[in-house]
C-alpha cells in the first residue's frame, strides 16, 4: 500500500516539474528535441541562418562574376551545383541568395502579423464602428491581388528591399487581420471574458492577456505558411522590377532566370528550389512546435 | 437603522430589439445587508440573470440598458460612477461567479495566474505574498495540493473543481458581495452540496453577503435567508425562507413549490399550466393571468404591485392583497 502511494507521489512530482518550473523556451526546446524529424529541421533552419550570415566565407566564388568560358556546366568539384547561362557559380549564388530570401521571407510576414493581428484583435473585440472601418479596409486590401499591389508600389516608391517589404506587408496584413478578427469574435462571447470584466480587468489587458494567447497558436502556424509565400512572391516582385535587381541573387530570381535555361542547365532551378522547400518545411515544423507549446492541452 | 450594503430601487432594464423595446426587468427592488444571503428564484427568462449583471454594470450593450431606477452600493449609485471607478468595484466590492464552469476559465492561462489577476488589480501585495494568498484561497475552496495545482490549466480540472476555482477567483479580494448566478446548475448533486457548503462557510468566516440566483428552490432554501420570486421581469413575492415554504401566497410561488418532487407525494408531479408569455405577448394585465388558478377580472386590466401582507412578506397579486 505504502509503496503504491509512494509511486503515485513520484508521478505527481514529475508532472509538476514538467509544467511549472520550466519556461516556454525550455518547453519549446523539449518539444523540438523530442521528435527527431523536428530536431533535424531545427538544425536545417539554424544552418540556413548561419549560411546567410557567413555567406561571404562559405561561398567559393562571387555570386555575380560572369564568364562565357564556363556557361551551363554540370556539377563538378569546382562548381558544386554547376553554372548558369552566364557562367556564374550556382552554389555561390544560392548561398548569397539566402540573405535576401531569408530576411525578406521572415521579416515581412512578421511585420504583417504584428499590424494585422493588432487590427483584428481591436476590431473583433470592440466591434461597432471600429470593426466596420477595419473590416472595410481589410476587404479593400484583400480585393487587390498582391501582384497588382506590387506594380502600384513599384510605381510610387523606388525599387529596393524596403519597397518589397512594404508590398508584402500590405498584401499579408489583411489576411492576418481576418484570422485574428474571426477568432476574437468567437472568443469575445466566451464566458471567461465576461468573468474577467467582472473581476475588473480593463479592455486593454483582456485583449493582451486573455485573447491574444488564445489566438497566438493559429497565428504562428499561418505565419510559417506565409513565409513560404513571401519567398515565392519575392521572385515575382523582382521580375516586376521591384526588389532584388539582377545580377544580385535571391532564391526567387535564381529560379526565374533558370527557368528560361532549364534544358541547358537545370541546376539553378533544382538547387534554389531545394533550398526554398527545405527552408519552408523547416519553418513549418518549428511553427507547429511553437503552436503546441502555446496550447496547454497539446502539451505532454 | 443601519444603511443597507446594497439597495436596488425600481430597477428596470430594457432591450432594444427589432421587435421594439422589450422590458426584461421591471421595477425590481431589494436590499441587502452585510453578511446576508438572499436568493432570487425564477424560470429562464424571468430576468434574474439580467438583474445580477446590472449590479456589475455588465448588461450586454449596445442594445440593453438600465431605463429606470438605481443600484446603490454603500450609498453610491453604481450607474453614475465613472468607468475607472466601476472597474475598481468589480471584483473588489462585488464579485461574480458565473454559471458555466467549463467555459468561464481561460483555457490558456494557469489557474494560479487567473486567480492572481484580480489580486494584481485590486491589492498591493508583493509577488510572494500574492502567491501565498492564491494558495490560501485555493485551500479554502477545497482544492487538494494547492501549491502544486497553481500551474495547472483548466482542462486538467473536473467541472466541480473548476467551479471551486471560479469561486476562488471571485473571493480573491475579499468582496463584500458575492453574486452567484446558478453556481451549481452545471454540477451533479454531490458536488452541488459541496459548493453550497463552501458558500455557507465563506459567509460565516468572512461575513460576505451573497446573492444566489437559481431556478432551484432546493438550492435557495439550503443557504438563503430571504427569497425573491421573479416572474416575467418582476418580483412577484418576497419573504423569509421559512415563510415562503410554510405559507406561499402568490399562485406562481405555490405552483413552483408544488412542482418540487417530494417523497410524500408519489403521484404525478404538479405542473403549472400554460407557458411563460413572451415579452411581446405581455399585455396591460398581470403576466401570470392566463396560468393563474385565482384569476379575477381585475387581473386582466392592470398589473398588481408588490404589497406587504405580513412583516417582510410581500406579494404582488390582487387575489391575495384584496383579502388582506
Amino acid at each position: 500500500m505504502s509503496t503504491i502511494n509512494k509511486n503515485q507521489g513520484g508521478l505527481i512530482d514529475k508532472s509538476k516539474k514538467n509544467k511549472k518550473d520550466i519556461s516556454l523556451i525550455q518547453q519549446l526546446w523539449r518539444n523540438i528535441a523530442d521528435d527527431r524529424l523536428t530536431l533535424f529541421f531545427f538544425f536545417v533552419l539554424l544552418a540556413v541562418i548561419v549560411i546567410s550570415i557567413l555567406a561571404r566565407f562559405i561561398a567559393p566564388f562571387s555570386p555575380v562574376d560572369q564568364s562565357l568560358l564556363r556557361i551551363n556546366e554540370g556539377p563538378s568539384a569546382t562548381y558544386l551545383l554547376g553554372t548558369d547561362q552566364y557562367g556564374r557559380d550556382v552554389y555561390s549564388r544560392i548561398v548569397f541568395g539566402s540573405r535576401t530570401s531569408l530576411i525578406l521571407g521572415v521579416l515581412s510576414p512578421v511585420l504583417a502579423a504584428i499590424i494585422g493581428v493588432t487590427v483584428g484583435l481591436v476590431g473583433g473585440y470592440f466591434g461597432g464602428w471600429i470593426d466596420r472601418i477595419a473590416g472595410r479596409i481589410i476587404d479593400i486590401l484583400l480585393a487587390f491581388p498582391a501582384l497588382l499591389l506590387g506594380i502600384l508600389v513599384a510605381a510610387v516608391l523606388s525599387s529596393g528591399f524596403w519597397s518589397m517589404v512594404a508590398v508584402l506587408v500590405i498584401a499579408f496584413a489583411p489576411r492576418f487581420a481576418r484570422i485574428a478578427r474571426a477568432s476574437t469574435l468567437s472568443l469575445r462571447s466566451e464566458p471567461f471574458i465576461d468573468a474577467a470584466i467582472a473581476a475588473g480587468v480593463s479592455h486593454f489587458q483582456i485583449i493582451l492577456r486573455h485573447i491574444l494567447p488564445n489566438v497566438a497558436g493559429s497565428i504562428v502556424v499561418v505565419l510559417t505558411l506565409w513565409i513560404a509565400t513571401a519567398i515565392r512572391l519575392e521572385a515575382t516582385l523582382s521580375f516586376l522590377g521591384l526588389g532584388t535587381q539582377p545580377p544580385e541573387p535571391s532564391w526567387g530570381n535564381i529560379i526565374r532566370d533558370g527557368l528560361h535555361n532549364m534544358t541547358a542547365s537545370p541546376w539553378p532551378v533544382i538547387g534554389a528550389g531545394f533550398a526554398i522547400s527545405l527552408t519552408v518545411l523547416a519553418f513549418n515544423m518549428i511553427g507547429d512546435s511553437i503552436r503546441d507549446v502555446l496550447d496547454p492541452e497539446a502539451r505532454v | 437603522m443601519k444603511p443597507y450594503l446594497l439597495s436596488v430601487k425600481n430597477l428596470s432594464i430594457d432591450f432594444d430589439t427589432s421587435d421594439g423595446i422589450i422590458r426584461v426587468v421591471d421595477g425590481v427592488e431589494f436590499n441587502l445587508n452585510a453578511g446576508e444571503c438572499i436568493g432570487i428564484v425564477g424560470e429562464s427568462g424571468s430576468g434574474k440573470s439580467m438583474t445580477s449583471l446590472a449590479l456589475l454594470r455588465l448588461i450586454p450593450g449596445p442594445h440593453g440598458k438600465i431605463s429606470t431606477g438605481s443600484i446603490e452600493l454603500d450609498g453610491k449609485d453604481i450607474n453614475q460612477i465613472p468607468v475607472q471607478e466601476m472597474r475598481s468595484i468589480r471584483g473588489k466590492e462585488i464579485a461574480m461567479v458565473f454559471q458555466e464552469p467549463m467555459s468561464s476559465l481561460n483555457p490558456v492561462m494557469t489557474i494560479g495566474d487567473q486567480i492572481e489577476e484580480a489580486l494584481l488589480l485590486h491589492e498591493t501585495l508583493e509577488k510572494t505574498a500574492r502567491k501565498q494568498r492564491v494558495i490560501e484561497i485555493l485551500r479554502l475552496v477545497g482544492i487538494p495540493n494547492p501549491t502544486e495545482r497553481l500551474g495547472s490549466y483548466p482542462h486538467e480540472f473536473s467541472g466541480g473543481m473548476r467551479q471551486r476555482v471560479m469561486i476562488a477567483m471571485a473571493l480573491s479580494c475579499n468582496p463584500k458581495i458575492l453574486v452567484a448566478d446558478e453556481p451549481t446548475t452545471a454540477l451533479d448533486v454531490t458536488i452541488q452540496a459541496q459548493v453550497l457548503d463552501l458558500l455557507k462557510k465563506l459567509r460565516k468566516e468572512f461575513n460576505t453577503a451573497i446573492i444566489l440566483i437559481s431556478h432551484d428552490f432546493g438550492v435557495i432554501s439550503d443557504i438563503a435567508d430571504r427569497v425573491f420570486v421573479m416572474y416575467c421581469g418582476r418580483i412577484v413575492e418576497t419573504a423569509t425562507i421559512d415563510t415562503i415554504f410554510s405559507s406561499p401566497a402568490h399562485p406562481y410561488t405555490e405552483g413552483l413549490l408544488k412542482s418540487i418532487p417530494s417523497k410524500n407525494n408519489l403521484g404525478r408531479l404538479y405542473q403549472i399550466p400554460g407557458q411563460v408569455p413572451s415579452p411581446s405577448e405581455r399585455g396591460k394585465g398581470c403576466d401570470f393571468f392566463d396560468r393563474c388558478t385565482k384569476q379575477m377580472t381585475k387581473c386582466s386590466q392592470s398589473k398588481p404591485h408588490l404589497e406587504t401582507i405580513n412583516g417582510t412578506h410581500a406579494v404582488a397579486c390582487f387575489a391575495i392583497n384584496n383579502q388582506a
